[in-house]
């Protein structure tokens, strides 16, 4: 009768856990998932430089000079035709792991389509970050494409997708960006998604590149450019240092001066914080969980090996092997939890309904695979730990002396 | 009495260690994680160098606006910190408080020299002279830029204790020359590191943005985003309701100015009390208290009720043993709820004993790993989250702990301790519970 009770409240447990678990077991599969998907560009041996203006209380200051885009763009041919450069481009907020950005809806017709990236780049960008084109053009054709027509634009393969058409028909045509219907600009090539971080979904990775030029932006307001660079792989040693110092003297430009150099893998890093942040406290949720179960488990199944000991003399005396009491002792466990599984796999049915995560692929639609990988995965880890749990108990119940027990009792 | 309870619970432990001790360890975890969870949320309200005032600081340190014609708060806006003039406008005038400030929300990550050393970065933040007034650094030598510094532009800095040591070998620098973006600056002060936990007053250096054109760097249309944030410093915490009027009354006679722009200022619930800006650290919507207390509580009760069922059937097998003793003291005339009294406070002597061990951990873990719990998101500076010892041996954290102790020992002890009490005497004595 004792352990009737005892075992409802086992399944009660094992009940809320797994639910629980399942949740968090869903949203670590789906960041696993997406962070796995490529990414669209490469930024190994890259660097992100930001120029700065001269106070007026400066000595070196030059009054008269206020042409700071023409300076950008000169401080970037000086780097571009540094040994140790293999490419170079001035954009505006464009650069993988961006913060910041401006987002415009792209039209052609009556097509419309919302919430693309807005990005002015120099066509070098595509060399500096190794994109690619869905039709196979390496980097350098697609830098050309956007050189030979600066009126033209590129976009990501994964625009449109939500009208049903495919985006590969729709180049050669005209759009137009913002709500500016005058101005119209042809679509040149697609290129594959660059997306904006490791754990970003599919329909924030839309985006478009337009050739910057000068009317983009006021001319007081430019650290909102910024210069990235690849480096020659076997030059790409204390390049920061190296750079820092010899820029102080070489490569300042009017009032314009480099007064930071950021390694891509840094602002990965800081854009990835807050998602490993909350990786972090889902990993320790499922690992309260989890010791919780095995606490739980650990404490009853000794507790029940004590109050059973002339149970199991017995059993050993009329003749079950040590594997089969060892055998015993664990299944009762997996049992409670396989009864609860019943109810829980009905509940977290509900839940991926809810999509309190977000989806993989399409918006509103259940992913099987998905919800079969996160059951499974939760049963394994809540079965594993119920095995941990009872091991010890059990071992205990398989060494017992037999005869003396009866004895005792 | 007190004594039979102790006993008991020694007792227990030799009687059942197994099962006593992962009670034990049951609670401990528990309380482990709900006050990492309590200071995880503590660092971010309660008071420590240099933001010593939290308490009395409201915070203006962002912006949201839109087209004067589009009703919707949540399409189409542009958000970001203020311009100079519109913090001025907005936040300067401001009759009530004791002092306002307006300082750089971010610092930048500049590079500074001195005569004979290579280049270093760090990060710069440039303030007004009030700002000295609203945080309390630590000043180890030399002291702030005043207000006659700031207003003819004079070229001084203030530079934590590390950046001192790494350019000079020492403390005592004050009138030492510093380059700080190609233009020469004089130290005239000397701080304590600052934790970058003190998001508004965290840095390396500190410049006069006089002496810079920072307030010129400003967009949107027309001029109100840029790179500027205030902070508000009242008498008493009793005057924020008034401050927060006057401020209303400000920005509506603002937006009426901006409407012949074509441009509406959005209510953010600026200016924001320090617990506010802990919720809602962006500039893009208001503050959500009740979403907050909601998802808290869920965490929280999680946190307890898991456990709780656990406890709940170990703290059930170890009664199993004091069956007769509890039908005999029954049989003498112990009342039922003497019983379930007794079963309650020997648990929480255990429970408490548990709790301190949970809490010590999480002392320990937050104290040598604040950089694992306490980074924060979306923050792009060279400083670490060190906790202060003011926060970690707050008593709150001490009473919370306890509560939590308590919570969790009712709702674990409650229903056995009501069973076992609830037994017909005869049954206790011949060791049966039911």
């Amino acid at each position: 009768m004792n352990e009737w009770h005892s075992n409802t409240w086992l399944v009660v447990e094992l009940l809320l856990v797994s639910v629980l678990l399942w949740f968090v077991v869903d949203y670590i599969y789906f960041n696993i998932a997406t962070y796995v998907r490529p990414m669209g560009f490469d930024i190994t041996h890259c660097y992100n430089i930001q120029c700065s203006k001269l106070a007026p209380s400066s000595p070196d200051y030059i009054p008269a000079d206020t042409s700071y885009y023409k300076s950008l763009k000169r401080i970037t041919e000086k780097l571009r035709q540094r040994p140790d450069i293999e490419a170079a481009c001035l954009s505006r907020q464009a650069y993988p792991y961006s913060s910041g950005g401006r987002w415009s809806p792209l039209s052609y017709d009556t097509l419309t389509t919302k919430g693309v990236r807005f990005c002015s780049i120099e066509p070098d960008f595509f060399k500096v970050f190794r994109c690619r084109g869905t039709n196979g053009e390496t980097p350098e054709e697609l830098a050309q494409i956007l050189e030979k027509d600066p009126n033209g634009f590129l976009m990501s393969a994964n625009n449109f997708k939500e009208s049903g058409i495919k985006a590969s028909s729709l180049v050669g045509k005209k759009f137009h960006f913002y709500n500016d219907s005058t101005t119209k600009h042809r679509l040149l090539a697609l290129y594959e998604p660059i997306r904006a971080c490791e754990f970003s979904i599919d329909p924030y990775s839309r985006s478009l590149m337009s050739r910057i030029d000068d009317h983009h932006f006021k001319s007081h307001n430019f650290t909102i450019l910024s210069i990235s660079v690849r480096v020659k792989p076997k030059h790409d040693i204390d390049f920061i240092n190296r750079l820092s110092n010899e820029a102080q003297r070489s490569i300042r430009v009017g009032n314009l001066y480099i007064s930071s150099i950021r390694s891509f893998s840094s602002e990965r890093a800081y854009v990835l914080q807050a998602y490993k942040n909350e990786l972090r406290n889902y990993f320790a949720g499922a690992g309260f969980l989890l010791l919780n179960i095995f606490l739980g488990l650990f404490g009853t199944f000794w507790f029940r090996t004590q109050q059973r000991r002339s149970e199991i003399a017995l059993l050993k005396v009329i003749g079950a092997t040590n594997r089969d009491i060892f055998g015993r002792q664990l299944s009762e466990g997996l049992l409670l939890l396989t009864i609860a599984s019943i109810p829980a796999i009905i509940i977290d049915w509900n839940l991926a309904h809810a999509q309190l995560n977000l989806w993989l692929n399409d918006p509103n639609t259940l992913e099987p695979n998905r919800f079969i990988a996160s059951t499974f995965i939760t049963y394994l880890l809540m079965a594993l730990t119920i095995f941990l749990g009872e091991l010890l108990p059990a071992y205990k119940a398989m060494k017992l002396p037999p005869a003396e027990t009866l004895h005792n009792e | 009495m007190k004594n039979q309870y102790f006993k008991r619970v020694c007792h227990n432990l030799q009687q059942d260690p197994v099962v006593t001790l992962v009670s034990i360890l049951g609670t401990a975890l528990s309380i482990f994680l709900i006050m990492i969870v309590v200071l995880m949320k503590e660092v971010q309200i309660l008071p420590f160098s240099p933001e010593s005032n939290r308490n009395r600081i409201l915070h203006g340190d962002c912006i949201s606006y839109t087209n004067a014609n589009n009703h919707d708060d949540h399409q189409n806006l542009s958000c970001g910190m203020l311009s100079e003039t519109t913090a001025k406008k907005l936040y300067t005038s401001l009759k009530t408080p004791e002092a306002v400030s307006i300082f750089q929300s971010s610092p930048d990550q500049t590079l500074i020299s001195s005569y004979g050393t290579a280049l270093l970065s760090v990060d710069l933040k440039q303030t007004d002279d009030s700002f000295w007034h609203i945080f309390d650094f630590n000043f180890l030598s030399g002291k702030a830029y005043s207000k006659s510094d700031f207003n003819s532009a004079q070229k001084k800095a203030v530079i934590s204790e590390q950046i001192a040591r790494q350019l000079f070998g020492s403390i005592n620098v004050v009138g030492r020359k510093i380059t700080i973006n190609h233009s020469p600056y004089h130290i005239c002060g000397v701080v304590c590191e600052v934790s970058n936990l003190a998001e508004s007053a965290y840095s390396q250096i500190w410049i006069p943005y006089s002496t810079t054109d920072i307030a010129d760097d400003t967009w949107g249309a027309p001029e109100l985003s840029g790179s500027f944030s205030a902070a508000i410093l009242a008498y008493s915490k009793k005057d924020f309701p008034k401050i927060k009027a006057e401020f209303n009354t400000r920005s509506t006679a603002f937006n009426a100015k901006l409407k012949a722009e074509n441009i509406r200022i959005i209510d953010q619930e600026n200016p924001r009390t320090q617990f506010e800006k802990s919720i809602c650290p962006y500039s893009n919507g208001k503050p959500e208290r009740s979403k907050f207390y909601r998802q808290g509580a869920f965490i929280l009760f999680i946190l307890l009720l898991i456990p709780a069922i656990n406890l709940s059937s170990m703290t059930q097998s170890r009664l199993h043993r004091y069956m007769t003793e509890i039908g005999i003291r029954r049989a003498f005339g112990c009342h039922r709820s003497q019983i379930l009294k007794d079963i309650i406070i020997e648990n929480l002597i255990l429970s408490t004993v548990a709790g301190f061990v949970g809490l010590l951990l999480c002392l320990l873990f937050a104290y040598f790993g604040s950089d694992f719990i306490f980074t924060k998101n979306w923050i792009e500076d060279m400083g670490r989250p060190t906790v202060s010892l003011s926060v970690l041996l707050n008593p709150i954290l001490f009473l919370l702990a306890f509560l939590f102790c308590f919570v969790l020992n009712l709702m674990s002890s409650i229903i056995p301790a009501w069973q076992a009490s609830h037994v017909q005497i005869i049954n206790a004595i011949n060791g049966k519970i039911h």
